[in-house]
């Protein structure tokens, strides 16, 4: 009797915990700009995108994309770009009883504070590093077009 | 024995059931045989407070702290090696590397991928945590074809995907990490604390750095790596057999001693042998318009 006890108070601690997961209506964006497509295509025309942190409503899934929206913008996203963890962006205060991962998520952690400190030690070179980041930061239309020049027919086209 | 079994299944799938469906286990208050839903409850917080003690002992590497600790491994490369200040070769690259990335199941990193060429005689390529790909002019020398590159890139970015890089920090730093992540909680970083952190974080990118230049992945990761590689190729329509050739020709670079690529990576035709199978048996013709466009694209002029 012991043991159908134990066996069924753990079935309820899973079921409990599996249904916290499944029914996430809303995911948060984890990367610094969200793209947001017209379609679920890799290579869709852009509508917008979405800061870090930001959450979206999701209202239905297409392979690898969610079809979503928050506030007026709409469209798709790739799964990529989503978690179902909340991140709390509260002015760099966040309440407290967090665990570690989520105080990482809410820009604790490494961040650009830590980095301002580490460019101050001399031993990296960030010049090129910023104009990676900001230069040949092709849209999904420009490399599709890029793409069928070259002959190729991945991603959709 | 045999009738307590059945009814525990029995209990099992309804309460299975009734935990998909708050709604209905809100009508509830006591579940037979069990206990109140407020023991319950109590019971569900409690492993969630020992599973939380548990991860919060190692911090996670979110994909924000992952770009952070990328940028500075690719600037740490930087300050050993000269970028190739040529517009027309980097968008090229750019577009190449793009394509692929987009196609990949992480088409999106936090801060997106982005790739540069050294200016550099070494045949040698870096994948920095979070997508900043620095790839030598002496590689794309070896290179005849716009499929050869791509090769080149997939595999770099396959061993971004695969976190690759992120494997090599030291377990002691995450742990360290996640100690002072915990002790700061809802304050404000103060100056010891960055300071403390900073200390961390630059162990960490050692760490890396030293896998990257010096000892290189493990042959396991770099199978690993070359098989999504040859995924990647397919799914953008480049021809997977240019993996074979460009490795081929590396190999008639291959120096008798460790220096450059053969410091940090294994016999390329041991790796021929162990993607044969994947990148099965068609040739390599590449096509006229991919290469015509890659050598346009990487001319001195």
């Amino acid at each position: 009797m012991r043991l159908a006890r134990r066996a069924v108070l753990s079935a309820v601690v899973i079921g409990l915990l599996w249904a916290g997961a499944a029914t996430a209506g809303t995911m948060s964006v984890t990367v610094k700009q969200g793209r947001v497509l017209e379609a679920p295509m890799v290579f869709g025309r852009l509508v917008g995108h979405l800061p870090y942190g930001a959450r979206v409503s999701v209202l239905g899934r297409h392979g690898a994309f969610y079809q979503v929206r928050s506030g007026s913008l709409a469209g798709w996203m790739h799964r990529s770009a989503l978690t179902t963890k909340r991140i709390v962006l509260t002015g760099g205060r966040v309440r407290s009883g967090v665990s570690g991962s989520e105080l990482a998520l809410a820009g604790k952690g490494f961040n650009q504070q830590v980095e301002n400190r580490y460019r101050a030690s001399g031993r990296a070179d960030y010049t090129w590093v910023d104009k990676m980041e900001h230069s040949n930061n092709f849209d999904g239309p420009t490399l599709a077009a890029f793409a069928r020049q070259g002959g190729l027919r991945g991603g959709g086209l | 024995m045999r009738g307590l079994a059945l009814k525990t299944a029995a209990a099992l799938a309804g309460l299975l059931l009734l935990a998909a469906w708050p709604a209905a286990a809100g009508l509830i208050d006591t579940i037979p045989g069990v206990g109140s839903v407020g023991e319950i409850r109590r019971r569900v917080q409690q492993v969630q407070r020992v599973a939380g003690a548990a991860q919060r002992a190692t911090a996670e590497i979110t994909p924000r702290q992952e770009y952070y600790i990328g940028r500075a491994v690719a600037a740490t490369i930087l300050k050993q090696y000269r970028p190739w200040d040529h517009p027309a070769a980097n968008a090229y690259v750019n577009k190449v590397g793009q394509c692929l990335a987009l196609v990949s199941d992480v088409p999106q990193t936090f801060g997106g991928y982005h790739f540069l060429v050294l200016d550099s005689p070494e045949i040698n390529a870096f994948a920095a945590p979070g997508g900043f790909i620095l790839v030598s002019r002496g590689l794309l020398a070896c290179c005849g074809s716009e499929d050869e590159l791509a090769a080149v890139l997939a595999h770099e970015i396959s061993h971004v995907q695969l976190k690759h890089g992120l494997g090599a920090i030291k377990k002691s730093r995450l742990v360290d990490l996640g100690r002072l992540l915990i002790r700061e909680g809802v304050r404000e970083v103060g100056s010891a604390r960055l300071n403390q952190l900073t200390r961390v974080f630059g162990r960490s990118v050692g760490d890396i750095t030293k896998t990257l230049m010096i000892s290189g992945y493990s042959r396991a990761q770099e199978t690993e790596a070359d098989r999504a590689a040859v995924k990647l190729l397919r799914r953008m329509g480049y021809q997977p057999a240019a993996l074979i050739s460009m490795l081929q020709k590396m190999k008639a670079r291959y120096p008798k001693t460790k220096v450059g690529f053969a410091k940090t990576h294994p016999d390329p035709l041991e790796r021929v042998r162990a993607v044969r199978s994947a990148v099965g048996a068609a040739g390599f013709h590449p096509p006229a318009v991919r290469v015509q466009r890659f050598q346009n694209a990487l001319s001195e002029g």
